[in-house]
């Protein structure tokens, strides 16, 4: 191959490869939902990456969605973080779903986006931290990108909710909930690793 | 003594062992060792702009006439000697720095030594104005020899802090402060041997009366040598019992106890920059040695903390507070620098500083982390480097966002919902589990929701799906609730928990998010 190619290929982050995509699939992550394992590349949640759920609004089963993982999780004994909740995650409802609440912390943003930004890599790099859960609407430019090396660095997951749907963002996987009467409709809008953009209805036992 | 169970009325015979254990009991007790450590240019070089290229002298108030009290090297090369006047000294130096003799600081600085000394022994002692004695008997087996605690003490001292220093070691501590401070290094390990390695001593080195050695001088004595061979009684009867007390404390013929250096229950260290400082990477290159001296602190009294404070100083100004708290007490010089760092980044100075000053009270016990000896492969490498703790993290967010911006939540038995959780306290007697469904979001507030034609507004219509359920508690104490909670949905399709008042007013209420 062309050298001049070679390095471009190599050193540009905007492109990817997607012979590279394999090794975000590998350790992927079981949903527990057999229907959308299905359409994931990978077989599930991939693991060490940004996940962006574009949620309209909120109460539609987002988080349901993420209960096996929050089970599994909590009783390995690992960290979850909750960065910038739009609302008080009620312990009574999450206990009894079977997450461990020693696990879970909150973290309030309340001076700035920017400082939730930062707890959101400092998080992910952190190997303490599994998951990380964040509820932040605007990125500045670039910024995805980075926590998506903080990720990688600190072999974590991270979720970002958002209500906008924002394109460009390089998330590595990309979801769209619509809310329904028996569960929750998901559209996997970007999946690293697969062209299909394929759409699942889930059901949920929302209440 | 072995015959002795014959005589003693016993009722039975000792074992055999007991003569055995009385001629143990005649081995001689190790002999203490002192080490006297003396600094005879520390009225010099506690001020911090003395430098050894400089000359440069003390001078201290007598009879109405300054003289100098400390000559630097340099200054003593050039012929300055102490008790000289300060016009002489002048004369024969033009260049001298002069410094006044600050006897405050020579103290705490001594104490400070006195701490530091402490990593060699527990049994320090303060001789003010500039010496301290350490009893290393206890350490040599620790260090591997007294070659090597006096290697480090010199290497340390000289090199590191640029003090000039004289060690001595014998068996008391009179002996080794006379030796070092005559500017012997000598090392008697022997009791018996003092007399004779003391007896090439001037008299003039002793510590006692002035007019004391002008009459020794007078009887001809002019070595401890010649003391010896007086008589003790006459000595006592011409020179005062004071003198032949001391005599015997330094040769060990009566005992010489000593008060140990214990170090203060609280820490408090501070540092004058030359000039103001403006800059935060200087406030931190400092504010790190403060730390490193405070974490040497906490190790030597076994203790950590769990907050501890910065004062920035300015001048005219009210001084800036920087208070490090930690969830888990610490005395983790690394993780305290971080936080630190996390506070100065935010941290906007209004006014340049003058000094900086670390204080901690409340010191804890300190209690080491337990981690497991067979560490599972996969989780070691982080585990050795303490990566998998999750409180460094959150201590660094909360350094950043505030006290109260990280929170855990657990549940707790109360049927009214905003009370059924708790902030921070895991409550773990749980007396009943609600077996009804509970949306994962709660608002802190209920939201008031508008009406229409007698029904609840969200943007649009809400839909009840299933209710009501009715919670009424809390009438006991005076914060009594009493709702229909329906499980509703709104027109895009959000699952809504939202209540109905049982009062007159009958008004609706989000309280919740099934998400």
């Amino acid at each position: 191959m062309n050298s001049k190619l070679q390095s471009l290929l190599e050193n540009n982050p905007q492109i990817w490869r997607a012979k590279d995509a394999d090794r975000y699939l590998k350790d992927a992550i079981p949903t527990g939902y057999a229907e959308l394992d299905a359409i994931l590349p990978g077989g599930g949640w991939p693991a060490n990456v940004i996940t962006e759920m574009v949620t309209p609004q909120w109460g539609v089963g987002e988080l349901q969605l993420f209960l096996p993982l929050l089970r599994t999780i909590t009783q390995q004994k690992r960290w979850i973080l909750l960065i910038a909740p739009p609302y008080v995650p009620f312990a009574p409802a999450l206990e009894r779903a079977g997450i461990d609440m020693d696990y879970v912390v909150t973290v309030q943003a309340k001076h700035s986006q920017k400082d939730a930004l930062w707890g959101i890599e400092k998080a992910l790099q952190s190997l303490a931290c599994a998951l990380v859960f964040a509820w932040v609407d605007s990125f500045m430019h670039g910024a995805i990108r980075r926590l998506q090396l903080a990720a990688e660095a600190g072999r974590s997951l991270g979720v970002l909710f958002r209500q906008r749907n924002d394109e460009q963002s390089p998330a590595a996987l990309r979801i769209r909930l619509h809310p329904s009467a028996t569960g929750v409709h998901v559209q996997v809008l970007k999946a690293r690793g697969s062209f299909q953009c394929r759409s699942v209805h889930i059901n949920l036992q929302l209440y | 003594m072995a015959k002795s169970p014959a005589v003693l009325p016993l009722p039975f015979t000792l074992p055999p062992e007991v003569p055995q254990a009385a001629s143990q009991a005649e081995v001689e007790i190790p002999q203490p060792l002192w080490l006297a450590l003396v600094l005879p240019k520390l009225a010099l070089e506690v001020h911090d702009d003395h430098r050894s290229d400089r000359a440069a002298v003390v001078v201290t108030e007598y009879k109405g006439r300054s003289v100098v009290h400390t000559v630097s090297h340099l200054a003593e090369i050039q012929g300055v000697n102490t008790n000289m006047p300060i016009n002489a000294a002048y004369a024969l130096c033009p260049s001298l720095k002069v410094y006044p003799l600050d006897e405050h600081k020579q103290c705490t600085r001594l104490q400070q030594l006195a701490h530091w000394a402490g990593q060699f022994t527990s049994k320090v002692n303060v001789q003010s104005p500039q010496a301290l004695l350490l009893e290393v008997r206890g350490s040599l087996k620790l260090f591997g020899g007294l070659s090597v605690i006096q290697d480090r003490i010199h290497q340390q001292l000289e090199q590191y802090w640029q003090y000039s220093v004289h060690t001595a070691v014998t068996p008391t501590p009179m002996a080794s402060l006379l030796l070092a401070n005559s500017g012997q290094s000598d090392v008697i390990q022997n009791r018996q041997q003092l007399r004779s390695a003391l007896g090439r001593l001037a008299v003039k080195h002793l510590p006692i009366e002035l007019k004391t050695k002008r009459q020794l001088r007078n009887t001809g004595a002019r070595l401890l040598r010649d003391l010896w061979r007086l008589p003790k009684d006459g000595l006592a009867r011409r020179f005062g019992p004071k003198l032949v007390n001391y005599l015997d404390r330094t040769l060990g013929l009566i005992p010489d106890p000593l008060d140990c250096y214990k170090s203060p229950e609280t820490f408090d260290a501070s540092y004058e920059f030359p000039m103001e400082v403006k800059n935060t990477d200087l406030l931190l290159n400092i504010a790190e040695q403060l730390l490193l001296q405070f974490t040497d602190f906490l190790r030597q009294r076994d203790v950590c903390i769990n907050q501890c404070q910065f004062a920035l100083f300015h001048d005219k100004q009210a001084a800036t507070n920087i208070i490090i708290g930690v969830r888990q007490p610490t005395r983790d010089h690394v993780h305290l620098k971080n936080l630190l760092e996390e506070h100065l980044n935010r941290l906007s100075l209004e006014a340049p500083v003058r000094s900086i000053r670390l204080s901690a009270k409340d010191l804890m016990l300190f209690s080491p982390q337990q981690v497991s000896l067979f560490i599972e492969p996969l989780l070691d490498q982080a585990l050795i480097h303490n990566e998998c703790d999750i409180e460094p993290l959150l201590e660094q967010l909360q350094a950043r966002m505030g006290r109260d911006a990280i929170m855990t939540f657990h549940s707790i038995a109360d049927h009214r919902p905003e009370y059924a959780y708790r902030i921070n306290q895991n409550v773990k007697e749980k007396s009943f589990v609600i077996t009804q469904q509970r949306p994962f979001w709660l608002l802190a507030e209920p939201q008031l929701l508008p009406q229409k034609n007698h029904q609840p507004w969200l943007h649009g219509p809400v839909t009840l799906l299933k209710g009501p359920e009715r919670i009424q508690a809390g009438w006991w104490s005076g914060d009594d609730v009493k709702r229909d909670y329906y499980i509703a949905v709104d027109n895009k399709g959000s699952h809504l928990w939202i209540y109905q008042e049982l009062d007159k007013l009958c008004r609706w209420y989000l309280h919740g998010l099934f998400a």
